[in-house]
């Protein structure tokens, strides 16, 4: 089991098995949050965090929201709106362990234009 | 004021925010972008937020709050810097520190998505081992003066 955790350790995210690949973009809200995200579904992520310990920011078209912790701001998934057992949870591999993501393959993906994988 | 061989008389001013723009800062310098020191800081907190920090100790930097209560001034460690966070949307825009009477700060480069394609390749920083005494003298040392009104 990996545990994605922010810096202050109120959010904890587990999850069972190591991200298959991770994913860098560069839209303008990935790039400041210099998030690396690593995907899974709803049902193969779980939170682990106090009612309150997280806020969503939902920007643009509204379709994804953007958790962080409300104590040390870190970014710790992104989930869609419209949720189902199997839509995306997207966890920031940045709060992992770093052994838990070494040797994974890192995508660029162009969320700033093309909306492609540019690798 | 001449010193190291430059002056302030051709300073530019950059403007960061956060992603929402609750937050944010004026940075002024005279260094162009591609001039600039680029520090990722190899802390747990820089770490996760893949900060990119510069200053310029002949600069100045004044953050700026448009929404009110959107900062958070998360602080850890030592507790000696204050870490600027906005509530609504999760960007780390830079750090303040007070000593002296003075304030000094950071920012953090990916608040300025116009020239964050421009800046060096960041060069990694080990600070765990400095003493504290040491850490603030750094800070004076290297960190922006905060603009006084």
């Amino acid at each position: 089991m990996i545990t994605a955790s922010c810096h202050c350790g109120a959010v904890r995210i587990e999850v069972d098995t190591k991200p298959r690949s991770l994913t860098s973009c560069n839209c303008s809200i990935c790039r400041r949050l210099g998030a690396l995200w690593a995907y899974y579904t709803r049902r193969e992520a779980r939170l682990a965090s106090s009612k309150g310990a997280v806020s969503a920011y939902v920007w643009g078209d509204k379709v994804i929201e953007f958790y962080h912790c409300n104590t040390c701001g870190c970014p710790t998934h992104y989930e869609s709106v419209e949720k189902s057992i199997d839509s995306r949870f997207a966890v920031n591999a940045r709060c992992m362990p770093e052994d838990a993501i070494s040797g994974v393959v890192v995508r660029r993906f162009d969320g700033a234009s093309s909306w492609k994988y540019i690798d | 004021m001449p010193s190291g061989g430059r002056t302030l008389t051709s300073s530019h001013s950059h403007e960061g925010a956060c992603h929402c723009r609750a937050i944010g800062f004026v940075y002024r310098t005279a260094l162009e972008p591609q001039q600039w020191p680029i520090r990722a800081c190899q802390c747990t907190f820089c770490r996760t937020h893949v900060a990119l920090s510069t200053s310029d100790p002949l600069g100045s930097l004044r953050f700026i709050e448009r929404v009110p209560a959107a900062l958070n001034r998360y602080r850890f460690g030592r507790k000696t810097a204050d870490f600027l966070i906005c509530r609504e949307c999760g960007a780390y825009i830079g750090a303040t520190m007070e000593s002296g009477g003075k304030s000094f700060g950071i920012i953090n480069v990916r608040a300025l998505q116009s020239v964050l394609d421009l800046v060096r390749e960041p060069q990694p920083m080990h600070y765990e081992n400095e003493g504290s005494g040491e850490r603030l003298a750094r800070r004076e040392a290297r960190w922006t003066p905060i603009a006084v009104d």
